[in-house]
């Protein structure tokens, strides 16, 4: 009798062990990618993965690479349930990798799913230097306003976007406090390149608000107080 | 080159088995038999607009086949075949890193004696493939995926016998697939038909 279970048990777990995707389909994805300005870009990785029970990819379903007009259609294999991810990545530049988490639910009906527009934003390094220039003021608030360089869109199984799972470039206010006693204190983040960077400080109780440009991969920025 | 190297061990096995025989045996004769068993080594090639010529490389395979004579050179019987294919562009077919693929067939055909040594078979059959796709699992999963279809092979061989019972084989085949791939519309023509022109040597034991 233990023996008799003994093989169960291996049969399944060596059934549990293997993923069967859906038999005799492909599905087509379609997609577009764009820079901020609406332009195409070309020559951006989209790679179609696999997930079922954890965020952890399976295996690569799919692949392809967009053309001139940024289009690019990608027949992949198919998982019935489950999740189809895709992953935008412009490996030659320092652009933002997008993640699409797609609801495999949602190619049932023409076996094709259509993402339309896809922004594919190029990250950019700001360094703000703040000089204290009395070395008397010791307590110096401060706001950072700026855009996140992470881009994760959810569609559920009737094609739309699922807003309260969705993030895209959303701008983030992070409250920080200048104390110590030096010269220059130094922060850097990472943002988007051409967005602007809201810095607001408090001095002796007088507000002050700073606008910055990002405009270059490296950009850095003096404020003195 | 496989091919080739494949064709040298048959014509040493044969060799040997001729070595096995009787003297007066070795002579090819031209009684009729009453059955062949095929063993062969397949190379198939993929033809057409469609997924498999587009996006993958066909591997060698084997193939066995009996046919069973039921009315003078007339015989009917069936096949069993084996062979792979690696994916060389998943872009254009999805990310499978190869697949294996079986064929099996029923079949009806002729055979043409045209000297006492050498005869010619011509056959036509139906039958099903399917091919299981495997992937680079980015977990310890074992992923797969299988396509099915149906397809109508047209074969011809040409045998050489070197004893009564025993011959070598060559061919060529023609063989349609009619995949039963789903796909969007855009694509279908695609993944819904694959063809292959398959070389083949073996060969053949007669059972008299």
């Amino acid at each position: 009798m233990s023996k008799f279970l003994y093989y169960i048990v291996l049969v399944v777990l060596l059934t549990s062990c293997t993923i069967r995707l859906e038999e005799n389909t492909r599905v087509l994805t379609q997609t577009r990618v764009v820079d901020n300005r609406g332009q195409p870009l070309s020559g951006v990785t989209v790679k179609v993965f696999g997930i079922q029970r954890t965020d952890n990819p399976f295996a690569q379903l799919g692949n392809g690479v967009t053309d001139i007009n940024g289009a690019v259609s990608i027949p992949s294999f198919h998982q019935a349930t489950g999740t189809t991810q895709l992953v935008y990545n412009a490996a030659a530049s320092p652009r933002i990798a997008v993640t699409y988490f797609i609801d495999s639910r949602v190619y049932e009906n023409n076996l094709s799913f259509d993402t339309g527009d896809v922004r594919l934003l190029t990250a950019a390094s700001l360094t703000i230097n703040f000089v204290n220039t009395t070395m008397t003021q010791v307590d110096v608030p401060y706001e950072l306003t700026y855009e996140v360089p992470d881009c994760r869109q959810y569609i559920n199984a009737q094609g739309a976007v699922d807003s309260a799972r969705s993030f895209c470039y959303e701008p983030f206010t992070g409250s920080y406090r200048l104390t110590a006693l030096s010269t220059t204190t130094t922060r850097t983040l990472t943002t988007l390149i051409d967005s602007q960077v809201l810095v607001n400080y408090v001095v002796n109780n007088v507000r002050f608000t700073e606008v910055i440009t990002v405009t270059d991969l490296d950009t850095s920025y003096e404020i003195n107080y | 080159m496989k091919l080739i190297i494949n064709l040298l061990f048959f014509m040493s096995l044969g060799s040997f088995l001729m070595a096995q025989e009787d003297l007066p045996e070795k002579k090819p004769s031209t009684s009729v038999p009453k059955a062949f068993l095929d063993l062969t080594f397949i190379s198939p090639n993929a033809r057409g607009d469609n997924y498999i010529n587009n996006g993958a490389s066909l591997k060698d395979g084997f193939e066995i086949e009996l046919g069973i004579f039921v009315y003078k050179k007339i015989f009917m019987g069936g096949s069993l075949g084996f062979a792979g294919m690696d994916v060389v562009r998943p872009e254009l077919i999805g990310n499978a890193t190869r697949a294996t693929f079986n064929m099996s067939q029923l079949l009806a055909g002729y055979r043409l004696n045209i000297t006492d040594e050498i005869s010619l078979i011509a056959d036509a059959g139906y039958g099903w493939i399917a091919f299981r796709n495997r992937f680079g699992a980015l977990a310890s999963r074992d992923v797969y995926a299988r396509d099915s279809g149906t397809f109508v092979k047209f074969n011809t061989t040409i045998d050489y016998r070197v004893a009564r019972e025993f011959a070598f084989t060559a061919g060529v085949s023609y063989q349609y697939n009619f995949m039963n791939i789903k796909t969007a519309a855009a694509q279908q023509s695609l993944f819904n038909n694959s063809q292959f022109v398959t070389l083949q040597v073996g060969v053949r034991f007669y059972m008299m």
